[in-house]
C-alpha cells in the first residue's frame, strides 16, 4: 500500500510492482481511525464498478487491540466482493501473525481460491 | 436433523502457521481450549450423534449439543446451543461448523454459525463479538504458546434483546 496516509491523497495497492487497486485517503484519524475508497483498475468488468469503501478501527481492548474491517458499499452483481472476501482474512491473518511473531504467513494465492480476479493478482 | 435447513448467519475465516491436527485437537481438547475460550472447556465424544458440551471454569453447562459431522482433521460439524432455558425453544437450534483446510504450510481455518429460521441481529450480535476474540485467542495459542486474555461482556443489545423473548441469561 502506497500513500502519504494525508486525507484526500492517493492511495494505491502495487502488487510485485504491478498497481492493482487507487482510491482516496477519506479519513485518517491516526491510530483510530482509517478509511480509503477502493477501485480495482486492472480487470475489465472491476473497473467499470463504482469504488467501494475500506474502513479500518481500531481500539484498545485492556492490553489488546482490536481490528475491525468493513468493506463496503458495492453493487449486487460486483466482481471483486470475492477476491476481496477471500483476500482479507489471509492479509489480516498475516498482519497478527507478523506483530506477534515477528514473521507473516506465507500464503499461496492459489489456496485463496478467487475466482475473477485470479489472473489479475497472480 | 437436516442440515441443508440451516443458512449461514456468520463466517469467519482465519489462517494460521500450524497443521490441520494441532488445530483439529485445539478444537476439540478442553485443556486446549481452556486456553483460548474465556476459560471455557469443549467436551466432545467424536463420533456421529456424539455429545458436545462445553463448560464453563466452575463446570457448569454452557453449550450443549451433538456431533453432526466428523472428518478427523478436516471437518467438524456440531449443534451448540447456548445452556439458557427457552433458548432453543424460541430460537432452534444453532449449528456450528469448523473446516481446517492446508494452504501452502499453513492452516485456514473456517467457522460457520447457521441457524434453521430468521434470527433477529440483536441476538446474532453475541456470535459476532465473540467468534474473532476466540479464534484471534487461539490462533495466538497455537502460534505463540500463548492466548489472548480478552474480557469481554455478552453485548447489552443481545442481552435484551434474549429478555424481550422470555429467554432467561445468568
Amino acid at each position: 500500500m502506497i500513500s502519504d496516509w494525508k486525507v484526500g491523497s492517493p492511495v494505491s495497492l502495487v502488487i510485485n510492482g504491478l498497481t492493482t487497486d487507487v482510491g482516496e485517503i477519506l479519513e485518517a484519524d491516526r491510530p483510530r481511525r482509517l478509511s480509503y475508497s477502493f477501485h480495482h483498475i486492472l480487470n475489465e468488468r472491476a473497473l467499470k464498478e463504482r469504488p467501494s469503501r475500506v474502513t479500518f478501527v481500531l481500539e484498545p481492548h485492556g492490553e489488546l487491540v482490536k481490528l475491525t474491517l468493513a468493506h463496503e458499499g458495492f453493487a449486487d452483481d460486483s466482481v471483486v466482493v470475492d477476491g476481496i472476501s477471500k483476500g482479507w482474512p489471509a492479509i489480516l491473518s498475516s498482519l497478527k501473525s507478523l506483530l506477534e511473531t515477528g514473521k507473516p504467513l506465507v500464503i499461496p494465492f492459489d489456496a485463496l481460491e478467487i475466482a475473477e480476479l485470479d489472473e489479475v493478482y497472480r | 436433523m437436516k442440515i441443508d435447513q440451516f443458512r449461514p448467519s456468520l463466517v469467519y475465516t482465519i489462517y494460521i502457521a500450524s497443521t490441520p491436527e494441532k488445530v483439529w485437537e485445539a478444537l476439540t481438547s478442553a485443556e486446549f481450549s481452556r486456553r483460548y475460550f474465556f476459560g471455557n472447556a469443549v467436551e466432545v465424544d467424536l463420533r456421529i450423534g456424539g455429545a458436545y458440551v462445553v463448560r464453563t471454569p466452575d463446570g457448569s453447562l454452557h453449550i450443549s449439543g451433538e456431533v453432526v459431522e466428523c472428518v478427523p482433521p478436516r471437518k467438524l460439524t456440531i449443534t451448540f446451543n447456548v445452556n439458557w432455558p427457552a433458548l432453543i425453544e424460541k430460537l432452534g437450534p444453532t449449528l456450528v461448523t469448523y473446516e481446517i483446510e492446508p494452504a501452502g504450510d499453513v492452516v485456514r481455518l473456517t467457522l460457520t454459525e447457521a441457524h434453521d429460521r430468521p434470527i433477529d441481529d440483536d441476538i446474532l450480535s453475541g456470535g459476532r463479538q465473540g467468534w474473532p476474540a476466540i479464534l484471534s485467542s487461539l490462533k495466538s495459542l497455537l502460534e505463540t504458546g500463548d492466548a489472548l486474555v480478552i474480557k469481554m461482556e455478552p453485548p447489552r443489545r443481545m442481552l435484551e434483546a434474549l429478555k424481550k423473548l422470555g429467554i432467561a441469561t445468568p
